[in-house]
C-alpha cells in the first residue's frame, strides 16, 4: 500500500510488469507516486479481487488503470464505470464492474469509478514495456496532468 | 445412442480443467474422466538457476497459493543449504509459521466464502446466475462482508510478513530476511484499524455454527453427496496431533488403519510413485507398497483431520470432536465435508496466529542459521490444498540441476475423478436430458476438493477447463462451455 498525502482517491493498476506492456498499469501508478500530486491511495494488483470491493467502499472517488489490446486503437481511453454483476468463473479475472456491483450491494455505497486503457502491444514473458507502449504511457500521463484530472 | 459429455471450465476452482464423460448404447455412464491438459513445465523451467532463488522463482506457479510455494521451496532449500528444520532460530521459524498459517486462514476464508457458499446457500439446483457471491451479497450480507473481512485479515498479514500480498519474499536459506516490529503487531491485535485476530476467532467459531446448522438442515446431501471410500495423507506432529507447517507423513485406508506410519518427510521418494495417462497432465501419485489400484489417498482438510489424533488448539479440538461424534473412530469419506473440516481448520489457523502474535520472539533479531552445503533438498508441508513436497537437486556450483514437485491438487487427483464418477453413476442415471443443475453437480463434487489448476500442472500460462458428452461411436454430441 502506497499513499500520496491525505487519502482521498483510490487508484487500482492492474497489471504484471513480467509480461511486457501488460506493466503499463503499474507503471502509469509508479508516475503518479513519483509526482508530486497529493490526495491519492495507490495500490497495485495481478488483477481484482472481491476484497476491493470492500476498499472501494471507503472512497468516494476511484480510477483503476489496466493494459488495453491492441484492438481500441487510440493510445488510452477512459470510460465510466457502471455496478455490473458478470462474475466469471474463477476468482482469476474479475472486471471492475463486478467489484463496484459488490460494492453497492455488499456496503451500500457507491463511489464514482473510471476505468483508463493504456494501449500495449507485447505480452511475452519480458520486463519493460514497449517504445510504442512508452509513447502511449506519456500521452495518458500529459492528458491526465494537462487536464487536472489527477489534482 | 451412447454419448460422450464436457464440461468446461469448471466455474469456482482455481484455474482451470475439463470434464468429459462417455456414456453406453443404452445412455448409461460408461467413463468420466477430469482433463487437466495444459503444459506441465515449471520443473524444468527452473534446472538452471542458483538454488538459492527457487524460494521466488516457484511461488510463481501461482496466484492463489504462492506462500505455500515459497515455504516448501524454502524448507527444501534450507536442507540443501544443509540445515534441518529444527535447527533454524526460533523467531525465524516463527514468522514463517505466521506466514504459513496466514495463508492457510485467507484461502480457506477464500474457498468458503467466496467459492463454496453459493452451494450451500442456493443449492445444487439453482439457476447459474444465482451462483456467485453477488447473490451470497443479497442474501446474507453479513455472511459476504465477514468473508471479505477475514481474507483481507490473512492478505494483510502477509503482506506486512512478505512485503506482498502475492509473490512476496520472506524467507531466504538458512532463514529469513526480516523481523517483525511492534507496530506490525500491534496493527493485527487492537482491533483498531482492522477487526483484530480476536474477531477473526469469533467469526470462524460463528461460521462454524453456520455450517453445523447447515448439516442438520441437509444432512443426506452432505454425508452422502459424491462419498466414497479412500485413503487419506497428512502430516502430523511428533504426538499425532495435526501438523501444517513440518511434520511426518502419515496416511490411513478408508477403515481408519494405518497404511504409513509417520515416516521422515525428506524420505518421501521411498513411499511415493507417480502413475501418469494419456488424457491428463496431471500426475497419479500413490504409494508404492499398495500400488496404483489401491495406494491413492486424499489430501487436504478432510484428509488431514482423518488422520491426526487431535488438534493442538483448544477451540478447534473441540470442534474436531463434535465433527467426528457422529462418525466413531472411523474416518469420514463423504466429499462434502471437506467444507466443514475446512472450517474447523480455519478456527485452528486463528488460534495459532493470535498465539504467534502474541509471542515476543516474533520480533527477535536472530533470523539467519548456517550449514554445510547438501546436493539434495526436500521440503513437505500442507498447503490449504493438501501435502505439498518439493524437491531440488544442485551441481556443486549451486545451480538447481533437478526438480520434481507434487503438489496438493495431484494428490487429489484421482479422488476428484472418483468424484465425479459418483455424482454422474448415482445422480445421472435416470435422466434423459443433460441440464445445467446435472452439470453443477459435478463442479460442486469437484470444487469441494478446492483445486488449483494452475499449480497442478505448473503452468506457465492460462489454462481454460470444459464438460463434452461423447456416444459409444466417441463421436461428440454435447458440450458445455463457460466462459
Amino acid at each position: 500500500m502506497n499513499t500520496t498525502g491525505t487519502k482521498l482517491r483510490l487508484m487500482l493498476a492492474i497489471g504484471n510488469t513480467g509480461r511486457k506492456d501488460d506493466g503499463l498499469g503499474w507503471a502509469f501508478a509508479q508516475k503518479l507516486e513519483q509526482s508530486q500530486v497529493d490526495g491519492w491511495q495507490v495500490e497495485y494488483r495481478y488483477q481484482l479481487q472481491i476484497e476491493d470491493a470492500e476498499l472501494m467502499s471507503h472512497f468516494t472517488e476511484v480510477l483503476i488503470v489496466d493494459a488495453a489490446k491492441q484492438e481500441h486503437q487510440a493510445p488510452f481511453f477512459i470510460e465510466p464505470c457502471q455496478a455490473g454483476k458478470d462474475i466469471t468463473f474463477s476468482t482469476h479475472a474479475l472486471s471492475p464492474s463486478t467489484i463496484l456491483g459488490l460494492c453497492v450491494d455488499i456496503y451500500g455505497t457507491q463511489p464514482v469509478v473510471q476505468c483508463l486503457g493504456i494501449t500495449g502491444y507485447e505480452w511475452q514473458l519480458e520486463s519493460g514495456l514497449s517504445p510504442e507502449a512508452e509513447a502511449n504511457l506519456r500521452l495518458a500521463w500529459n492528458h491526465f496532468t494537462r487536464n487536472q484530472i489527477l489534482n | 445412442m451412447s454419448k460422450k459429455i464436457t464440461i468446461a471450465p469448471i466455474t469456482r476452482v482455481e484455474g482451470h480443467g475439463k470434464v468429459t464423460i462417455h456414456l453406453d448404447e443404452a445412455g448409461q455412464v460408461q467413463e468420466s474422466r477430469l482433463h487437466i491438459v495444459e503444459f506441465r513445465g515449471f520443473e524444468r523451467f527452473i534446472q538452471g538457476y542458483p538454488y538459492w532463488e527457487v524460494p521466488l522463482l516457484v511461488q510463481r506457479l501461482c496466484g492463489i497459493c504462492p506462500v505455500s510455494h515459497h515455504l516448501a521451496a524454502a524448507k527444501a532449500i534450507d536442507r540443501l543449504h544443509g540445515l534441518e528444520p529444527e535447527q533454524l532460530s526460533a523467531t525465524s521459524t516463527k514468522l514463517r509459521r505466521l506466514l504459513h498459517y496466514g495463508q492457510i486462514f485467507q484461502s480457506h476464508a477464500l474457498h468458503f466464502f467466496y467459492l463454496a457458499s453459493p452451494d450451500l446457500l442456493f443449492g445444487l439446483d439453482a439457476p447459474a446466475g444465482q451462483r456467485n457471491i453477488a447473490a451470497v451479497a443479497i442474501k446474507d450480507k453479513e455472511l459476504a462482508r465477514r468473508g471479505i473481512l477475514m481474507r483481507k485479515f490473512g492478505q494483510q498479514l502477509i503482506e506486512a510478513l512478505a512485503g506482498k500480498r502475492i509473490h512476496g519474499n520472506l524467507a531466504i536459506p538458512g532463514g529469513v530476511y526480516k523481523t517483525f516490529d511492534p507496530e506490525e503487531r500491534s496493527y493485527f491485535l487492537n482491533g483498531k484499524e482492522i477487526p483484530s485476530i480476536y474477531t477473526m476467532i469469533e467469526w470462524a467459531q460463528a461460521t462454524l455454527t453456520f455450517i453445523k446448522d447447515y448439516h442438520l438442515q441437509n444432512q443426506s446431501f452432505l454425508d452422502q453427496f459424491a462419498a466414497y471410500p479412500s485413503g487419506h495423507l497428512g502430516l502430523v506432529n511428533e504426538a499425532g496431533g495435526l501438523e501444517l507447517y513440518h511434520g511426518r507423513l502419515r496416511a490411513i485406508d478408508a477403515r481408519g488403519k494405518r497404511t504409513l506410519a509417520d515416516v521422515f518427510d525428506a524420505d518421501y521418494e521411498k513411499y511415493f510413485a507417480e502413475g501418469v495417462e494419456s488424457w491428463t497432465y496431471l500426475k497419479f501419485p500413490y504409494l508404492r507398497h499398495l500400488g496404483r489400484e489401491k495406494g491413492w489417498n486424499r489430501v487436504g482438510p478432510l484428509a488431514r483431520l482423518n488422520v491426526a489424533d487431535f488438534i493442538p488448539t483448544p477451540l478447534a479440538e473441540l470442534e474436531r470432536q463434535t465433527f467426528f461424534a457422529e462418525a466413531g473412530h472411523l474416518p469420514k469419506n463423504a466429499t462434502m465435508h471437506y467444507h466443514w473440516a475446512r472450517l474447523i481448520e480455519m478456527l485452528h489457523c486463528a488460534e495459532i496466529i493470535r498465539d504467534l502474535l502474541e509471542d515476543d520472539e516474533i520480533m527477535g533479531s536472530d533470523l539467519l542459521r548456517e550449514g554445510e552445503r547438501r546436493p539434495v533438498g526436500v521440503g513437505v508441508l500442507e498447503a490449504p490444498r493438501g501435502t505439498l513436497i518439493h524437491h531440488y537437486e544442485a551441481d556443486e556450483k549451486g545451480m538447481v540441476t533437478r526438480a520434481n514437485l507434487i503438489v496438493s491438487t495431484t494428490h487429489n487427483n484421482e479422488a476428484m475423478n472418483r468424484a465425479v464418477h459418483s455424482v454422474v453413476t448415482e445422480h445421472w442415471a435416470s435422466r434423459e436430458k443433460i441440464t445445467e443443475p446435472m452439470l453443477n453437480q459435478v463442479e460442486i463434487a469437484i470444487r469441494a476438493y478446492d483445486p488449483c489448476l494452475s499449480c497442478a500442472t505448473h503452468a506457465l500460462g492460462q489454462m481454460p477447463l470444459h464438460l463434452s458428452v461423447f456416444d459409444h461411436q466417441n463421436k461428440l454430441i454435447d458440450e458445455y462451455y463457460r466462459d
